[in-house]
């Protein structure tokens, strides 16, 4: 007996939710537009693992990969039920919990598509100290040395291996609670004289046309 | 001398034709088109909008950015080497702050320029307070400023101000 299928028939939400407390290896492959196969270890009702072409995720990158199977649209799966061998790190994360979260996740990226910033709209870290819960808190962790020097969405998806819409999603919320800000490229910019005079000049010019008017 | 140039971006229907028409001394030069979908209005800006101001014998072209988001790809290329960025949005119109507040970010994360965010249509009497639309868009309240595009003076009072902040010369009395 076996279990296996496809994504575009059983969305990986559904098949986690119904492997429920079994124990073995889920292995998922041909997805679209890409050549990697991933390998998810789950032990009733636990994520130990998850890895990638036989790399192992870590945390930020194993809930990633989680948020892309569940939005993808086909890919052959099959489940081996065995004891799933020990391996580092150890992620050890309750599935339901874990569906919850991923689920929250895209509809929270669905509903505020429209507030989340250009892929290539640069942020830096604020100073502001604030508790962050995970994934938020894997995330910046993983970030934060990018962001201490300002970098874009996009920039980071490439440098953490993790979706762009994701990342697009943290830097909202990191937004929202005051942990970075958009970087103001003018004032990282050392002032030029020449061009503080010419401001000086046109200021003049345009307090005597008001007075004109 | 080699013309210097303004910016003025925002969401559709923000006022930024009418900004530049209130600035330009030449007739502005309008790409507006019917839209083609639903914007509020029955014509819209799809290239950029041209005007020009002298001021000190330098001349310094104005250029209004489209509006809708699938013009974009313009942004960048008007606003590389700007003298500064004005950033419009209606301040009757909240629902058009995020889009604003993305191109502000977008513009100003990647590009050296000084920038001032106008709000406009503050003739209307509902419409959102320049430093209310500050802190909803996470600037210094000096660096917003309440005007109404149809005005000469007020249009020529935002370019002031950004001048303003980037000389430090805060100037006290009133015209």
């Amino acid at each position: 007996m076996a279990i296996f299928g496809n994504l575009r028939d059983m969305p990986l939400l559904d098949l986690l939710s119904m492997l429920g407390r079994r124990s073995g290896l889920l292995e998922v492959w041909n997805l679209p537009g890409e050549q990697d196969s991933y390998l998810l270890a789950l032990e009733r009702g636990r994520l130990l693992w998850v890895k990638a072409n036989g790399r192992r995720l870590d945390a930020l990158q194993a809930r990633s990969c989680l948020f892309a199977l569940a939005s993808a649209a086909e890919g052959a799966f099959e489940f081996v039920p065995t004891q799933p061998p020990e391996e580092n790190p150890h992620l050890d994360w309750p599935l339901e919990r874990l569906l919850l979260s991923v689920t929250s996740t895209q509809d929270e990226i669905s509903q505020q598509r429209s507030l989340l910033p250009d892929p290539a709209t640069r942020f830096q870290s604020a100073a502001l100290e604030v508790w962050l819960e995970e994934p938020l808190y894997s995330f910046w962790q993983r970030a934060r040395p990018l962001l201490d020097q300002g970098a874009s969405a996009r920039e980071l998806a490439h440098h953490l291996n993790i979706s762009l819409d994701e990342v697009r999603y943290y830097l909202h919320r990191l937004r929202l609670l005051g942990k970075v800000a958009p970087v103001r490229a003018y004032q990282a910019l050392r002032k030029d004289e020449a061009r503080q005079g010419l401001f000086q000049r046109l200021l003049a010019a345009l307090r005597g046309r008001g007075k004109g008017r | 001398m080699k013309p210097l140039k303004l910016v003025v971006s925002g969401p559709v229907g923000a006022g930024k034709t009418t900004f530049i028409q209130s600035l330009s001394e030449i007739p502005v030069v309008e790409t507006d088109e019917f839209a083609s979908e639903e914007i509020g209005k029955e014509k819209t800006t799809v290239a950029l909008d041209f005007g020009l101001l002298t001021l000190d014998g330098a001349p310094i072209h104005l250029f209004g950015t489209p509006g809708q988001e699938r013009f974009d790809f313009v942004w960048d290329v008007l606003v590389e080497g700007a003298l500064g960025l004005v950033v419009l949005v209606a301040g009757d119109q909240p629902a058009h702050f995020p889009k604003a507040r993305y191109i502000l970010e977008y513009l100003t994360s990647r590009h050296p320029v000084p920038f001032v965010l106008g709000v406009t249509r503050q003739d209307l009497p509902r419409v959102w307070a320049p430093e209310d639309v500050a802190d909803y868009f996470g600037l210094p309240h000096e660096q917003v400023v309440g005007l109404n595009a149809t005005s000469p003076t007020s249009a020529t009072l935002a370019l002031i101000r950004m001048l303003e902040l980037v000389t430090g010369e805060r100037w006290q009395g009133i015209y």
